[in-house]
C-alpha cells in the first residue's frame, strides 16, 4: 500500500511541488519560532533572585569637587535621611550597574591557570538587605570585611556551579579575580539584565574596590518602599536629594516598570513573531484545505472506481490522508535536515536542546494541521456513492 | 475590456465565496504586515522631519581613546654554516597583541569646539548633548524629561516642525538665556495643552525657570540626536561640563555634508584628524578613533552593538531580509498553490474562450487582472487593519523606539507593495492557465 | 469554404505513433450542411479540430474561407477563429460563472466590440434560438437542451461563416436533439452558414445535405 502511494505521489510530483515547498518553509518558520520561544520561556522561568516590586532607582550627580571624606559623610547622611522618609523600608548605594539598566561590566581573570569570566556589580554594605538577596552560603560583606587583608567579594550560584562545582564550600577561599579576593558569600541568583537574560557567573565587589579603580563615588541608590507605597516616596526623595546635592539632576525610576522595559527587546519580537506565526498557520491551514478540497474533488471518478472495486470509505479516507502525509513527511524530512544543522554545527550560542524541542514541536504542529485539513475533504469525498460519480462521467 | 475583466473578476469572486475568503484572509493579513513594515521602515529610514536631509548627515556619536599593547618578539635563528661555525640571526618584531585599553564615549564641548569646526564639504553642523534627564514634579505627579543641550545650528541641521513659536537663536546661546523648546508631548505632560498660549510661559526645572519659546512636533523615531523632550541652549548646561577640558564629555556632533556623495569626504576628514591627533601628554591613552557614520551605519552599529558599521550592516540586514523573505514566501506560495489548483476547475472556460477567439495573451491578462482585483480588495482590507494598528501603536507608544508613519508617501509605497504581491502571486497560475490546450480540455 | 488536401495526423508518444488521419481530402462548398459519422476513434474529432484550427495536421494543406491557414501562428488562429468560426460542443461548455447573455457575448468580447452593441447582438442571437427570456439566468439553472441552445447562440453571435458542431445532440434526448437540429437547419437555410457536424445518430445525419463516413482515419464514403 505504501509503495502504491509513493508511486502515486511521485507521478504527481509537479502538482505536489508547491505543497512540499509550503510545508518545508512553514516548518522552518515554526522551528525558529518554537526554538526562540522555548529558549526564552526557559530563561523567563529562571528566577531573578532579587526584589524589585516595590523598589525605585535613583541617580544623582554628586559634585566632583568634594573630597572623599566629605562624600562619604554626604552619602551616609543621604542614607539616613532617605530611611526616615515615611514609607521607605530599606535603601542602599550601588555602582553604575543597576538592575534593568542595560549596562554590562565583565572581567576575565586567570585564577592559577583557570580562566574565570564574570559579570561585575559594585554595591555597598546595605545592598543585600535592600535587594532581599537569597544566600546559598555565607553572608553579604560587612564593615569588618573591608578592613581585612583581602577585599571581600560575593559571587552568585552560577559562578560556583561553573568554576568550582566540586568544592564543598568556597566561603573564605581567596581567588584571583581583579587581584586576590576573598569570597564571603554565595547568593542564589542575581539576573539583573532582565527576565530573559542568561544566568551568568557574577561577582559583587565592594565600594572600596570601586574606589581603588580610580572611580568617583557611587551615584545610584535603590530604595525599597513598604508594599504599596512606592509612588508616594518619589517626590520627597527627589526634593531631599536635590537639596543635598544642590543639583536638580536627580532621576527616579520605578524598578517594576523598568523591568517591563528591560524585557521589551524580547517580549516585543516574541509577541510579534507569535502573532504572525499564528496567522501564517491559519492561512496555511485554510489554503491547504482549499487546495486539498479541489484536488480531492477532482478525483471523484477515481474514488468511484476504487469504491466500485471494493474499497471502503475508511480506506479511501486513509488513502487521501496518507498521500498528503507522504508529501508532508518529505517536506519535514528535508526541513529537519536543514534545521538540525543549527544545533549540530553550533551555529547559535543557545543550548542544543531548544532546537530539538523546536524541531519536535514544529513537526507535531504541521502533522496536526495537515491531518485535519486532509481529513475533512477526504471523509466527505469518501462518502460519495460510486454509481453517482461514474454516472456523472 | 478592462470593465469587462473587472465585472467578470467580481462575479467569479462572488460565486466562490469559500475560495475568496481563504484568499482574502491570506492576502489582507500579509499585506497588513508588509504595510506595517513599510510604515516602520519609512519612519526609521525615510527622509522625514526633522531629518529631511538625512541623506546628507554624518553622525559622530562617540570617540574612542585607546592604547594598544605590543608584544616584542625576539626570534633567534641558529644556522650551521658550511665551515662548521654557527651563525646566529636575530630579528625583533613589534606587533599589536590584540589587547588594548580603551574607553568609548561621547565628547566634551571643548574638544568639539576646538577641533570640529573647520571641515570642507560641510554645509552645516551642530553639537548637542543628549545625556541628561530632568524630573519635574507637578502636584505630586512626576514628569521625566529627556533633556537636550544644543547650539543654535541644531535647528537648521534638523528641520523640526514648529507647531508654535520659534527656535532659540545664537544670541540666546551666547548669552546663556534661560529659554526652552519643548515637544508637544512635554507640553501636554507639563502644561496640559499644546497651544500658542504655552509660548512665553515658564517651566521650572530644579531651581531654575525657563521660558518656553517653541513647541515642536515629536519625531517618529527615537534617534538619540532628536529624541529630546526639552531642548535648552548648550551654554545653560552644568558649567563644569561646559568648561571641561577632557576629551570626553556628554556631547556629540552631527555634520550636514554639502551633498550625499560628500559624506564619504567628511568621514575621511574625521578619520584623518583622528589618526593625526596628538594626545595631551598626561593622558592614559595614546590615540583616538572617531566613529563617524551615516544614519544607516549608526543604526546598524548600535543595533548590533559593534563599531564596525559595514560588518554591522551585513549582520543586521541579511538575517532581517531572509526572515522577511521567509514570512512573505509562505502566504505567497499558499496563494499560488490555491490559484494553481483552481486552474483545473476553469480549464473548460479557458478552452471555450480560446475557441471563440481569445489568444494566450488575453487569457494571461485576464487571470493576472483577476488576481490583481483580489489583491487590491485584500490590500484595502490590509490597509484598514494596518491603519488601525498604526493608530493604536502610536497612541500607546507600544514599540518604544519608533512610532509608525502614515502619509501619502507611505500610501504610495503600499500601492506598489500590493501591485507587486498581486503580480507575483498571479503570474505563475495565469501563465499555466493561458497555456491550456483547447483540444484536450474540450472533450 | 473548406479545402483539406492530403491531411495526415499522427500522435506521437515516447514509444508509439498513432495515426489518426491518413491522407484525407475533403472539400466543403459554401452553404453546405455536412455531417461526419464513424465509430469511436475513427478520427472525426481530430478532423473537426483541424478544421477549427484547434489542432494542426502533421501533413497536408488547410484552406478555410479562401485563406491558406496551415501555417498560422497562435494569435492569427485566435483571430481567425474569432471572426470566421463558431463552435458547438457535445457537453455545451458554457462558463458557469457567467450569465447566459454574458456567455453569448464572449466571442464579441475578443473582437473588441463595445458593451451596448455586444448586448444587442447577444440578445438578438438568443432571440434566434428562442431563449431571450433566459438572458439573465445562469447555465446551471437551464436544462440540457436550453444549454445547447445558448451554446448555439454563442456560436452564431459573431456571424461566422462556418459552424463546427461536435455531436451537438449527443447529450440530449431525441426530442431536444430534434429541436437543436431544427435550429441548425434553419440557420443554414436562412443565413447560409456552412455547418460541419460530427454525429453518431443516423437520423440526425439524414437531415443534412451530405454525409461523410470515416473509419480508421480514412474516408470510406
Amino acid at each position: 500500500m505504501l509503495q502504491h502511494l509513493l508511486k502515486l505521489m511521485w507521478n504527481k510530483r509537479r502538482s505536489n511541488g508547491l505543497i512540499f515547498l509550503e510545508i518545508l518553509l512553514a516548518f522552518i518558520v515554526l522551528f525558529g519560532v518554537y526554538a526562540f520561544g522555548f529558549y526564552n520561556l526557559d530563561r523567563y522561568n529562571s528566577p531573578l533572585g532579587f526584589s524589585y516590586e516595590n523598589s525605585i532607582g535613583v541617580r544623582m550627580d554628586i559634585p566632583d569637587d568634594m573630597d572623599t571624606l566629605k562624600i562619604i559623610r554626604l552619602q551616609e547622611r543621604m542614607l539616613r535621611e532617605v530611611r526616615q522618609v515615611p514609607g521607605v523600608a530599606s535603601t542602599c548605594f550601588l555602582g553604575p550597574i543597576n538592575p534593568f539598566g542595560g549596562s554590562t561590566w565583565s572581567t576575565g581573570s586567570d585564577d592559577n591557570g583557570f580562566h574565570i569570566q564574570s559579570l561585575m556589580v559594585f554595591a555597598d554594605l546595605n545592598f543585600a538587605e535592600t535587594m532581599e538577596l537569597q544566600f546559598r552560603q555565607g553572608r553579604w560583606f560587612t564593615e569588618a570585611d573591608l578592613s581585612g587583608k583581602y577585599d571581600p567579594i560575593v559571587v552568585n550560584g552560577k559562578f560556583i556551579d561553573d568554576y568550582y562545582p566540586d568544592r564543598e564550600t568556597m566561603i573564605d577561599s581567596v581567588i584571583l579575580i581583579n587581584g586576590e579576593k576573598k569570597i564571603v558569600g554565595v547568593v542564589e541568583d542575581y539576573k539583573y539584565h532582565s527576565n530573559f537574560a542568561e544566568n551568568r557567573p557574577l561577582t559583587f565587589f565592594s565600594e572600596k574596590n570601586w574606589r581603588s579603580m580610580d572611580n568617583g563615588p557611587f551615584e545610584q541608590m535603590i530604595v525599597r518602599a513598604e508594599a504599596g507605597r512606592t509612588a508616594e516616596i518619589e517626590e520627597p526623595i527627589y526634593n531631599l536629594l536635590t537639596d543635598l546635592t544642590k543639583n536638580p539632576d536627580v532621576v527616579i525610576w520605578n524598578m517594576a516598570q523598568d523591568r517591563i522595559k528591560a524585557n521589551r527587546p524580547i517580549t516585543i519580537p516574541l509577541v510579534i513573531l507569535i502573532t504572525i506565526s499564528a496567522f501564517l498557520l491559519i492561512n496555511i491551514a485554510l489554503g491547504l484545505f482549499g487546495v486539498l478540497f479541489t484536488q480531492i474533488n477532482r478525483r471523484r471518478a477515481e474514488i468511484g472506481l476504487r469504491k466500485a472495486m471494493g474499497a471502503t470509505a475508511g480506506e479511501i479516507t486513509a488513502q487521501f490522508v496518507g498521500e498528503i502525509l507522504i508529501v508532508t513527511a518529505a517536506g519535514l524530512l528535508l526541513g529537519t535536515f536543514f534545521t538540525i544543522q543549527v544545533p549540530l554545527l553550533e551555529l547559535l550560542p543557545i543550548p542544543a536542546r531548544f532546537f530539538y524541542f523546536g524541531i519536535g514541536a514544529a513537526i507535531a504542529t504541521i502533522l496536526l494541521i495537515v491531518t485535519v485539513c486532509a481529513l475533512i475533504p477526504s471523509r466527505q469525498a469518501a462518502g460519495i456513492h460510486p454509481a453517482l460519480v461514474l454516472h456523472e462521467e | 475590456m478592462i470593465k469587462n475583466y473587472l465585472l467578470l473578476a467580481l462575479k467569479v469572486l462572488r460565486r466562490k465565496p469559500f475560495y475568496t475568503f481563504i484568499s482574502l484572509f491570506g492576502i489582507s493579513f500579509t499585506l497588513m504586515i508588509l504595510m506595517l513594515i513599510t510604515s516602520m521602515g519609512d519612519a526609521m529610514f525615510g527622509a522625514n522631519q526633522p531629518m529631511t536631509e538625512v541623506d546628507r548627515m554624518v553622525f559622530l556619536p562617540q570617540l574612542e581613546r585607546y592604547t594598544e599593547f605590543y608584544d616584542t618578539t625576539y626570534t633567534v635563528d641558529t644556522i650551521a654554516m658550511g665551515d662548521g661555525t654557527i651563525r646566529l640571526d636575530s630579528t625583533q618584531e613589534v606587533a599589536p597583541n590584540g589587547n588594548m585599553n580603551n574607553s568609548n564615549g561621547p565628547m566634551s564641548f571643548s574638544f568639539l569646539d576646538k577641533h570640529m569646526r573647520d571641515f570642507t564639504d560641510v554645509d552645516d553642523y551642530t553639537f548637542l548633548s543628549d545625556n541628561s534627564f530632568t524630573d519635574a514634579y507637578l502636584d505630586g505627579r512626576k514628569v521625566t524629561l529627556n533633556t537636550y543641550y544644543t547650539d543654535a545650528n541644531y535647528w537648521s541641521v534638523f528641520d523640526f516642525k514648529f507647531l508654535h513659536g520659534l527656535p532659540f537663536g545664537s544670541d540666546d546661546v551666547q548669552e546663556a538665556n534661560k529659554v526652552i523648546v519643548i515637544t508637544e508631548r512635554a507640553a501636554t505632560n507639563y502644561f496640559g495643552e499644546v497651544s500658542a498660549g504655552v509660548i512665553g510661559r515658564e517651566m521650572e526645572l530644579g531651581q531654575e525657570k525657563y521660558r518656553v519659546v517653541g513647541i515642536v512636533q515629536r519625531p517618529l523615531k527615537d534617534d538619540d540626536t532628536i529624541a529630546g523632550d526639552i531642548f535648552l541652549p548648550l551654554t545653560t548646561i552644568d558649567p563644569r561640563q561646559y568648561a571641561n577640558q577632557e576629551l570626553q564629555g556628554p556631547f556629540q556632533a552631527v555634520f550636514l555634508a554639502s551633498s550625499p556623495g560628500k559624506r564619504e569626504s567628511v568621514k575621511k576628514q574625521l578619520e584623518f584628524f583622528a589618526t593625526n591627533f596628538v594626545m595631551p601628554p598626561e593622558s592614559d591613552f595614546e590615540r583616538i578613533r572617531l566613529y563617524a557614520g551615516t544614519a544607516m551605519d549608526k543604526f546598524a552599529a548600535t543595533t548590533i552593538q559593534t563599531n564596525d558599521a559595514d560588518q554591522a550592516k551585513l549582520m543586521l540586514f541579511i538575517p532581517l531580509f531572509s526572515l522577511l523573505a521567509l514570512f512573505l514566501a509562505l502566504p505567497l506560495i499558499n496563494l499560488i498553490n490555491l490559484n494553481v489548483s483552481r486552474v483545473f476547475e476553469r480549464k473548460s472556460e479557458i478552452a471555450v474562450r480560446k475557441a471563440f477567439g481569445a489568444d494566450s495573451r488575453d487569457i494571461l491578462y485576464q487571470f493576472i487582472f483577476e488576481n490583481l482585483v483580489l489583491t487590491f480588495i485584500g490590500g484595502f482590507l490590509g490597509l484598514v487593519l494596518a491603519f488601525l494598528i498604526i493608530r493604536y501603536v502610536n497612541a500607546n507608544d507600544l514599540i518604544g523606539i519608533v512610532r509608525l508613519s502614515f502619509s501619502v508617501k507611505v500610501f504610495a509605497y503600499f500601492i506598489l507593495v500590493i501591485l507587486g504581491f498581486g503580480l507575483l502571486s498571479g503570474i505563475l497560475p495565469a501563465y499555466r492557465m493561458s497555456r491550456t490546450n483547447i483540444g484536450t480540455a474540450l472533450r | 469554404m473548406i479545402e483539406l488536401t492530403n491531411i495526415s495526423k499522427s500522435y506521437r508518444t515516447d514509444t508509439i505513433e498513432t495515426l489518426a488521419l491518413q491522407r484525407m481530402n475533403l472539400s466543403v462548398p459554401d452553404g453546405e450542411f455536412l455531417s461526419i459519422m464513424g465509430p469511436s476513434g475513427c478520427g472525426k474529432s481530430t478532423l473537426l479540430n483541424i478544421m477549427g484550427l484547434i489542432d494542426e495536421p502533421s501533413e497536408g494543406r488547410v484552406v478555410l474561407a479562401g485563406k491558406e491557414v496551415t501555417d498560422y501562428n497562435g494569435s492569427q488562429t485566435a483571430r481567425f477563429r474569432n471572426e470566421q468560426l463558431g463552435f458547438i460542443f457535445q457537453s455545451f461548455h458554457l462558463i458557469n460563472d457567467l450569465s447566459v447573455v454574458d456567455n453569448v457575448e464572449l466571442p464579441l468580447l475578443y473582437r473588441r466590440v463595445g458593451g451596448k452593441e455586444r448586448r444587442r447582438l447577444a440578445l438578438e442571437a438568443l432571440e434566434r434560438v428562442g431563449l431571450s427570456n433566459r438572458a439573465t439566468h445562469f447555465p446551471n439553472q437551464l436544462s440540457g437542451g436550453q444549454k445547447q441552445r445558448v451554446a448555439i447562440a454563442r456560436a452564431i453571435v459573431g456571424k461566422p461563416n462556418l459552424i463546427l458542431a461536435d455531436e451537438p445532440t449527443g447529450n440530449l434526448d431525441s426530442h431536444m436533439g430534434g429541436e437543436i437540429m431544427d435550429i441548425l437547419t434553419r440557420l443554414n437555410q436562412e443565413l447560409g452558414t456552412t455547418i460541419v457536424m460530427v454525429t453518431h445518430d443516423e437520423r440526425m445525419a439524414k437531415k443534412t445535405h451530405r454525409l461523410v463516413r470515416l473509419s480508421d482515419g480514412e474516408r470510406v464514403s
